[in-house]
Order: C-alpha cells, then sequence, then structure tokens
C-alpha cells in the first residue's frame, strides 16, 4: 500500500489534492525524509489543516487551496435537507425496540 | 420521526411477530440469535392470547411462554414462575446470557449451552448440568472468544 505524507501536497491539474509520497522517489532514489527542502524541490507545499466546523443542520466537505506557496485545507458548508437528516444508531435501536415492543 | 424510522418500527414489528410465529418450533440458540426482535417481558401484559412458546425478554435473559395468562394476575417474573415462563440458553458463546440457577430439569444447561459466569468469563457445559462452574467445575469448560 501506498503511504503519504499529509504535511505536504500539490494541487493536481484536476484540483484535487495530491500528498506527497513516503518515500519520495527524485532521480529513482528514495528518500525517507521528513526534510521539508526535500519536498519543497519536488514541488509539494506544506499543507495547513484547518478544525472541521459543526452546526446542526449541516454538512462540510474538504477541499484545498493554494496560497502564498501553502496550501490550506478549507470547508464547504452544505445545508442537510430533510431527506439527508441523520440517523443515529440510538434512534434506529429505539425504532426497533419501539416495533418489537409494540405487536399485541 | 423520519420516514425512514417509522418504517424501520413498522419491519421490527412484522419481524417481531414473525419470530413469535416461527419461536414454538426453534431452540433457544436459534431463538437469542434473534433477540433483538424478542419484546420485553411486561408484568401488565394479558398474554392470554399470545402463543404457546413465544419469546419474551426480562432482565437480559429470554423466556417462552409455557401457559398462556394474563401477567396482571401474577406478581411475580418470569424468573420465579417457571410453570409459565421457561428460560433458554445458547451454544453460540458470543451470545451467551449470565448464569442462571436452573429450577428444574426442563431449565438445565444442556451439553454446550454457554453462560457468562461471575468471573466475566463465558463456559460452554461439557454435559448437561444443572451445577455452577463453583459447585461442579468439570461440569464447565471455558470458551476463550
Amino acid at each position: 500500500m501506498k503511504n503519504f505524507n499529509r504535511d505536504y501536497g500539490k494541487i493536481g491539474e484536476n484540483g484535487k489534492i495530491e500528498f506527497a509520497p513516503v518515500p519520495l522517489v527524485i532521480g529513482g532514489e528514495n528518500f525517507w525524509t521528513n526534510i521539508p527542502e526535500k519536498y519543497l524541490e519536488q514541488g509539494y507545499l506544506p499543507v495547513v489543516k484547518t478544525e472541521k466546523p459543526e452546526k446542526e443542520g449541516f454538512y462540510y466537505t474538504e477541499f484545498f487551496e493554494k496560497e502564498n506557496e501553502k496550501i490550506f485545507a478549507r470547508w464547504e458548508e452544505h445545508e442537510l435537507s430533510p431527506e439527508e437528516e441523520v440517523v443515529t444508531k440510538e434512534q434506529i435501536s429505539e425504532a426497533i425496540a419501539k416495533g418489537v415492543n409494540g405487536i399485541d | 420521526m423520519t420516514d425512514v424510522l417509522v418504517k424501520i418500527e413498522k419491519m421490527a414489528a412484522l419481524s417481531a411477530k414473525d419470530l413469535r410465529m416461527r419461536s414454538p418450533e426453534m431452540d433457544g440458540t436459534q431463538i437469542i440469535a434473534e433477540e433483538v426482535f424478542v419484546p420485553d417481558w411486561s408484568g401488565e401484559k394479558d398474554y392470554s392470547k399470545v402463543t404457546v412458546g413465544a419469546p419474551v425478554k426480562f432482565e437480559g435473559q429470554i423466556f417462552v411462554l409455557l401457559q398462556s395468562h394474563n401477567a396482571k394476575n401474577y406478581p411475580n417474573s418470569p424468573f420465579e414462575l417457571p410453570a409459565l415462563w421457561r428460560i433458554k440458553h445458547t451454544t453460540d458463546s458470543k451470545k451467551a446470557k449470565p448464569w442462571v440457577k436452573p429450577v428444574s430439569t426442563s431449565d438445565i444447561y444442556l451439553k454446550g449451552e454457554c453462560m457468562l459466569w461471575s468471573d466475566g468469563k463465558i463456559y460452554s457445559a461439557e454435559r448437561s448440568t444443572n451445577f455452577s462452574p463453583e459447585e461442579y467445575a468439570p461440569d464447565w469448560k471455558e470458551i476463550v472468544l
């Protein structure tokens, strides 16, 4: 399985982030390194993580933007429609118990 | 409540009724495997029209109805009413219930049936027995999950 260093990445042509591979392969040589210069040389920029917001009635998807030679993780806010209402395990268990205990 | 939860509730009720119909032909292991669809025992419920063999759940144990009756007329729980309710055991060690001292030959632990003993370990009966591991250890074998 391929490993990645999620502290460094680059925005690909499709707009999606590509995290730095571990090891970093330069000229056919493997570099098992955490040296920032090696990543920067290969075009990988530091990734700045941000905390995922939480707000009732909304969900968030992560995307990345390049700014000042860094890549910032951002969160796009989406409103939950009634059809997308989250049902918890507890609610499912309660519904099952209600149905089972409701029989004559 | 969302439509999804209403549907789940209806499906659960149907599954519970289906299990009740099938349970007279099922053993403890089979009933306990579907215990999520076993209703709770209620001291307020009239069991006089409920099928003999129907299962109920009480304090984590599964019992089946032996005689139709109205629970309101009996002040005790299924544990104290062996003429009306019979406890069931399972051979599935993952679903083993806490040990309950058998009160008659009909509720002894049969060979292979499991229980959770007071030391927190699961034991399987090496032969049909009414003795606990404390009373006669050779009747029980520890099951490591």
